[in-house]
Order: structure tokens, then sequence, then C-alpha cells
């Protein structure tokens, strides 16, 4: 026996039908179908923008743009190696006419097309039956993007998402390149800032620094003991995982809210005021730095850790000795990070009514008073900057 | 010359750190007694400034105590000051330690500290009266030149020739000797790289000086942001109407145009993503030549590479600190409101922020491939295209997704001040108090954040 036959016929266990079902007959043509509707909607938003002036999703009639897509995936699959095959490492190996004629015709078959891939004895999808193809796993091939569709339909999809960008935003060459005097006045403004706020500038800034700070110190203990809940390495047994699972997903959750949402909602709570920015602040330091944190976390050496639960220390002791020294470095530094973003978007933060140096800010741009908006500019400046600077010298140090 | 300038330097920065540290200790001690003694109890900067309520003479006296303790902290060793430059108290007869000995400032006597600190009261004579000649020569150069400015040079003025005394009393004109050196024999240096003791940090000088600062500012920003926890706990129910509306979001504006706005939340959700990409796509390409003359390997060599380097390095610090709601309230009036305003003021803060990390990313390259390169006749255009390039795409394709993400975040805030998109129906629906279509605005932009926060984390996992 040297080498494996051509033709073996293997009857895959039940498991692996189920997972080849859910791959060859769900994510594949998922990716394709969601593919080439992505390319028509950017299309459609293209022609929509340009030749109408209103944003078009589906331009023509909705049964239409389905049958396209969905022709087009399963012929894009039949003719070469789709984005979803890409995608999935999938290739078809040999390459008749009839077999992919008859391999396009059982495509088709759409509603049979994952129940077969469970009820054949080998998890065939009914086209690959019919036409004795294989979608099978390929070795990746060394191919310029240029000669692949995939690459081609990328680049397509770069062209029509900038058309589409460019139509969408209503961008207006034409009066960036002629209106530009009458900014003129607000420019000689910006270069004569406002010195008599000089000193509640400052003052305001001090509030802005320590905002950022009091949020920062905050959120360290709170997230640093959430992280290790949240580290797949230490949350074993049934309460760790779950605990793990829900501490994740509210992480996530949290996360994807804005700080900017979480001012408004402590304005409205709290009151307007640096208390509030503080909050807002405290909220999203706590969810970014615990999946900071925890990623960190989850990349330990294991080594110390055995070896110091070996000696049969208890579970307090091997996080005291096997994990603490791994990470207090890398902490230290995410924390320096995070308060750095913090006094950044302290200033932001204060726009919406978080207090501080910010909320002066948007009040003197929302009165086109760029005099005081510059004062205040020049003032953040400075501070982001030493902030920045001062962030980077102790990381340094510390990595 | 040029070493004991450093010295002077690396002895000034510490002597700078620890007085500066006392000074705070002290400002923000007396600022605190003001704020709890006060009826008030509450930092209100418009109406007055917390100073301290001293006059000339406590002021001296202020300045006298602070730079006295910085001595005090520098003789027996438990100065932030010393830790942070890396410098040590050693005797001048045993400079050099050594081979595999142990530091000599360890063994350091009573009576020689003593000696020195006496001798360090030269220092203190030196700094105060440094301080208080600049601060004279500061006020009259701030009187004669009239205007803005006038502050600028006064204060420039000041601290230049503050720095300067204190570079020379730190012994940068006379070959890194002293005074207080040659009086006490006891000299600052620079630490040998033996291992020194090792105590627990939070035993150490610099660790009690440090947790004081931290514990001194925690207090401090307590009082400065007005942190009201009873506050938070009573009011919880405030917002009652906010947390329906969050609660039970109205999504029937989802496609529809509500009658007071100019575009449903899809679209307006639509206009931000586009946003966010087309100002990512634009400042990766403007930032991308700009990284190489941002980094220090590729501009090495030459005057013209290190102002070359100087510039584009300052440009990048100062567009990046620049807040892009000051950029969108310019093109709102240059441009007209709406999307396109909002693009450009992202697009301007994109180019500074993606241009330092793709310059930080260019310096971190390995030096290999472009030695070879240049040793096969290669010239700098063609090393960078060769060598340079294929190292460093994956990295800037990761950062310019990351940035997408970022801006698409940054856009809310920035139709927040007239750049459209989901910011601006966000801040009409707050305004007119319509929590139910908030929520759903939030709803929706946090779905949206999370997905291509999923999609762009997956995709730089592949490419990275």
């Amino acid at each position: 026996m040297t080498g494996r036959p051509p033709q073996v016929i293997r009857d895959l266990p039940f498991v692996d039908r189920l997972q080849r079902a859910f791959r060859v007959g769900l994510l594949l043509p998922l990716a394709d179908i969601s593919a080439l509707a992505l390319l028509w909607i950017l299309g459609s938003l293209c022609i929509g923008s340009f030749r109408y002036g209103e944003m078009t999703y589906v331009l023509g009639p909705w049964w239409a743009a389905l049958i396209v897509v969905v022709e087009g995936a399963v012929l894009w699959e039949t003719l070469g190696r789709s984005f979803g095959m890409r995608l999935l490492g999938l290739g078809v190996a040999s390459s008749s006419s009839p077999g992919r004629l008859r391999f396009w015709l059982g495509r088709h078959l759409v509603v049979l097309d994952a129940v077969t891939a469970v009820a054949d004895r080998r998890g065939r999808l009914p086209c690959e039956i019919v036409s004795g193809l294989e979608l099978s796993e390929v070795r990746p091939e060394q191919r310029s993007w240029y000669l692949t569709s995939t690459g081609w339909a990328a680049a397509l999809l770069s062209v029509l998402a900038l058309g589409a960008a460019v139509g969408v935003l209503e961008v207006n060459l034409d009066a960036l390149f002629t209106r530009a005097p009458q900014t003129v006045k607000y420019w000689m403004q910006v270069l004569n800032p406002n010195t008599d706020l000089l000193v509640l500038g400052v003052q305001l800034l001090i509030e802005t620094f320590f905002m950022a700070l009091m949020a920062t110190l905050f959120a360290v203990p709170v997230a640093a003991l959430l992280s290790f809940a949240a580290a797949r390495n230490l949350t074993r047994g049934w309460i760790g995982r779950p605990l793990y699972s829900v501490v994740r997903l509210a992480g996530s959750v949290t996360r994807s809210v804005d700080a900017v949402i979480w001012a408004i909602i402590f304005g409205v709570w709290v009151g307007m005021g640096s208390f509030a920015g503080v909050l807002a602040l405290w909220v999203h330091s706590i969810v970014d730095l615990l999946k900071l944190y925890a990623d960190q976390l989850e990349s330990i050496d294991p080594g110390p850790v055995e070896a110091i639960t070996a000696t049969g220390a208890s579970r307090m002791q091997v996080i005291r000795y096997g994990v603490v020294p791994q990470i207090i470095n890398p902490y230290l530094s995410f924390t320096l990070y995070r308060w750095d973003i913090n006094v950044r978007m302290a200033t932001v933060v204060g726009l919406v009514g978080g207090g501080g140096i910010g909320f002066r800010l948007g009040g003197a741009l929302s009165e086109f008073s760029f005099a005081n908006a510059s004062m205040y500019m020049i003032l953040i400046v400075i501070l982001v900057w030493a902030i920045d600077y001062l962030s980077a010298r102790l990381r340094a140090k510390l990595a | 010359m040029r070493s004991s300038f450093r010295l002077a330097r690396r002895r000034t920065l510490a002597f700078l750190l620890d007085w500066l540290s006392w000074v705070y200790l002290f400002y923000g001690g007396f600022s605190l007694h003001y704020l709890y003694t006060s009826p008030t109890l509450i930092w209100r900067p418009e109406e007055k400034f917390v100073l301290p309520p001293l006059d000339a003479m406590g002021w001296v006296i202020a300045v006298l105590v602070t730079l006295e303790l910085a001595v005090l902290c520098r003789t027996w060793g438990i100065s932030i000051g010393l830790r942070a430059t890396g410098l040590a108290a050693r005797g001048r007869l045993d400079a050099e330690p050594e081979a595999g000995g142990r530091d000599q400032g360890a063994r350091l006597g009573f009576s020689q500290r003593a000696l020195w600190f006496l001798a360090g009261q030269l220092d203190l004579v030196a700094w105060g009266g440094a301080l208080g000649l600049s601060l004279w020569a500061g006020a009259t150069v701030g009187q004669q030149v009239t205007g803005v400015w006038g502050g600028v040079a006064g204060v420039a003025a000041a601290g230049g020739l503050f720095y300067l005394l204190a570079l020379v009393s730190s012994g940068w004109l006379s070959r890194g000797r002293t005074l207080p050196e040659a009086l006490s024999g006891i000299a600052l240096l620079p630490k040998g790289k033996e291992a020194s003791r090792r105590r627990t940090w939070y035993l150490s000088g610099y660790g009690v000086m440090g947790l004081a600062l931290l514990g001194l500012s925690a207090v401090l920003g307590w009082q400065v942001t007005d942190i009201q926890l009873g506050v938070l706990i009573r009011d919880v129910g405030k917002p009652i109407r906010l947390w329906r509306g969050l609660a039970n979001p109205d999504f029937s504006y989802l496609l529809v145009t509500h009658p007071l706005e100019v575009e449903s939340i899809l679209a307006a959700l639509v206009k931000s993503l586009f946003m966010a990409l087309l100002a990512t796509v634009l400042g990766a390409m403007v930032s991308f030549p700009l990284a190489f003359l941002g980094a220090r390997n590729i501009t090495a060599g030459g005057r013209a590479g290190r102002i070359m380097y100087a510039v584009t390095r300052g440009f990048f610090n100062v567009f990046r600190s620049i807040e892009s709601i000051f950029w969108a309230s310019i093109f709102a009036i240059w441009v007209g409101f709406g999307p396109f305003a909002g693009t450009i003021a992202l697009f301007l803060h994109t180019i500074a922020a993606l241009g330092k990390l793709y310059s930080e990313q260019v310096e971190h390259i390995d030096p290999g491939p472009v030695e070879a390169a240049i040793a096969a006749g290669g010239n700098r255009l063609q090393a960078i295209r060769q060598a340079v390039i294929p190292q460093i795409i994956p990295p800037f394709l990761a950062f310019t997704l990351y940035r997408w993400d970022i801006n698409l975040r940054m856009a809310t805030v920035v139709g927040f001040v007239g750049g459209g998109g989901i910011g601006l129906l966000l801040r009409n629906f707050k305004e007119g108090l319509e929590w139910t279509q908030v929520g759903a605005v939030v709803v929706c932009f946090a779905v949206t954040v999370w997905l291509l926060d999923f999609v762009s984390g997956w995709v730089r996992e592949r490419i990275v």
C-alpha cells in the first residue's frame, strides 16, 4: 500500500457530517451571498447617490436583486474558487464540464442542501452527489491576488465602497477649494487666542487632569479583580466556566457603548459636571482594562503556576506567587496607557456634559468664538502631549 | 564637556523631580486645607483660584522649606528623582566600584551623609537664588514685550534662565564637579550595573513618596471632580425616563425618517460608517509616505534627515492632540454642515494618529534585510521598497483596521458639533428628550461598533 487510492469510500461519523453540513451547507453559501450582496448594496448606493441624489440600498426590485445575488454566488462557486471557498479553505479537485454543469444544477436544491449532508453516509451535498465532484480541503495556493476571482471581487468592493462613500457623504470638493476665504476671519481668531481665559483654562485643565486620574485610579482595582474571572486559563469547573462567559460577554457589550453615551446617561443621573465625566470614563476604563488585563492573564507562562501548585500551595498562594509576578508590569503598563487615553477622552466626554475643559471648548465652538476655543485647544494640546510623553517614557521603563 | 552636560542634566532633573514632588505635596495639602475649611467645599474655577493665602515672605519660606526637604530626601537616598534618573550617591574617592563589588553608595556612613547634607545647603542657596533671579528676569522680559506674547516670552525667559543656572550649579561647566562635592567628598554619579540592594518597594523611600503623591492626588481629585457617591446612589431613580427609554428602544424610525430629522437611523449609521471609512483610507494614504520621514532609522544620516524627522514627528504629536471636534467646527463653516465636514475632521486626526503608529512600526523593523539590500548595491528607495515594505504591510493593515474602529466611535462626537451622521441624530433626540429614540440609536450604534470590532479583531488576528 503506497499512497491513498483516489476513490476511497469513507463513512463520516454523525458529528462530522453535522459539522460538514454547517460548513459547506451553511457557511459557504452565506459567505458568498453576503459578499455579493455587499457588492450589490454598495453599487446601488453609488449609482443612487450619483445619479438620483438619494441613498438607495437596493436598486431595482428586491426580488431581482435577491435572484441575481444568489444565482451569482452559485455560479461563482461552480466556475471558480469563490470567496467563501477561500475563506473556508475549500476547493473542487477535478473539473470536467458535464460535472460542473451537474454541480451547478445540483446547487439549486437549496432546501435539501444541509439535510442531505447530514443524511448521506459520506456527508455529501446534493450537488456533490449528482456531479461526483467534491468540495474538499485544499492547500492554500500561492497566486498573485490579481489572478484570482476573489482578488478582483475585493478590488471591485474597495472601489465601490470608496465611490459610495464619496457619494453618500456629499463630498463637495468645490466648496473645499472655493469657500476657503470665508473662514479667514475664523483662522485669524484661532491664531489670536483669548489670553484672558488663561487662568480659568489652567484651572479647567487641572479639573480635566483629575477626571482622567480618578477614573483610571478607581477602574484599576475593579478591572484587576474581574480580570481573574475573565481569563480562560484560570476559570475552570462548573462555577468558573459560566462566570467566564458572563464576565466576557458583559464586558464586550459594555465596551461597545461609547464613553460619550455613558456621559449622557450619567449627565442625566448625577447632573452635568465633572462627576458625570469621571463616572463615564470609569465605566469605559473598567471594561477596556478588563479586556487588556484578561488577555494578558491568558498568555502567562503556565510553568510557574504548575510548579507552585505541585508544592501543595493553596489557590490564593498560587495566584500570589505564580501569577501576580508575571502580570504586574504589563498591568502597570496598560494602566498608564489607559490613563493617557483617559486624558484625551476626558475632553471629549466633557463636551457632552462631563465638565472640565471639554465642556467649555464645546461651548466656545458652538458659539463660533474661535479665539476662546483656540486658547482652550492650546492648553489641551500641552496637557495631552505632556501626559503622552510621560506615559510613553514610563512604559518604556516598565517594558 | 558633553558628558558633564549629560551628568548635570540628570542631576538637575533628579533635584527638580524631588523639589516638584514636595511642592506638589505642600501645595496640594494647603489646597485641601483650604477646601475643607471654606464653606462651600466645592471646586469652582469660575469664582476663585485655590491659592494658599500666603504673603510674599510666606512664599519665600515655602520655597525654601520645599527645597530643604528635597535636599534632605536626596541626602538619605529616599528620593524619587534619584530613582528615576538612575543616579546614586558615591564617595568620590571610590567613584569607580570594583568589579563585582557592591555599590559604594550603600556604605556611606551617617557622618558622611550629615556632612553632605550641610554642604547641600549650598545647592539650596543656589537653587533659591536661581529661582528668584529667573523670576525677576522673566517679569522684566514679560513687561518689555507687549500683548499676548509678553507672557510667553516672560515664561520662556524665566524657565530658560532657571534651567541654565540649575545646570551650572549641577556641574555643567566645572567638569561635573560641584561645590558640595568638593566640600563633602560625596558625588551623585550614575549607578553601576551591579545589582543594588533590593528592598520591597513600598518600604523604600521612593515607594513611600510615590504612595504619598498618589494618595494626595486621589484626595485632591475627589474634591476637584466633585465626587458625591451619595448623589449617585440617591438619584438612581432620577433618570427614570432615560432608563425606560433605554430598556424599550423604539425602532419605528430605523428605516423611516423622523418628521423632525433629516434621515433615518439606518441612513445616519451608514453615513457614519462611510465617514469613518473614507477618513481612514485617505488618512492611511497620506500617512504612509509620511511614516518613513518620521522614522529615525530611515532618516538617520545627514542633517536634512534629522530635521525632516523632527518636523514630521512634531506635526504628528501636535495634530494628534488637537481634537477632531475643533476641526469639525472649522470645516462645518468652510464646507457647510454635514458629513463631509466630519470626514475632513476625522481625516486630519487620522493622518497624525496613524502616522505615529506607522513610523514607530517602521522604527522597529529588522535591520537585516535593509543592510542586505544596501550591500547588494540598492539605493535607499530600493531598500525601502524591497526590504522595509514587506515587513510592515501586515502591521500597517492591522493598525488601519483598528483606526477604522476608533474613527467610527469618534464619528459620533464629531457629529455632535456639525459633522452629521449618527452623532447629530443622537444629539437631537437627546435634546428633544425622546429617550425611546435615544435607546434605539444607542442599541443600533452599539451593535454596529460591536460587529466592526469583532470583524476587525478577527481579521487582525489572521494577518498579524
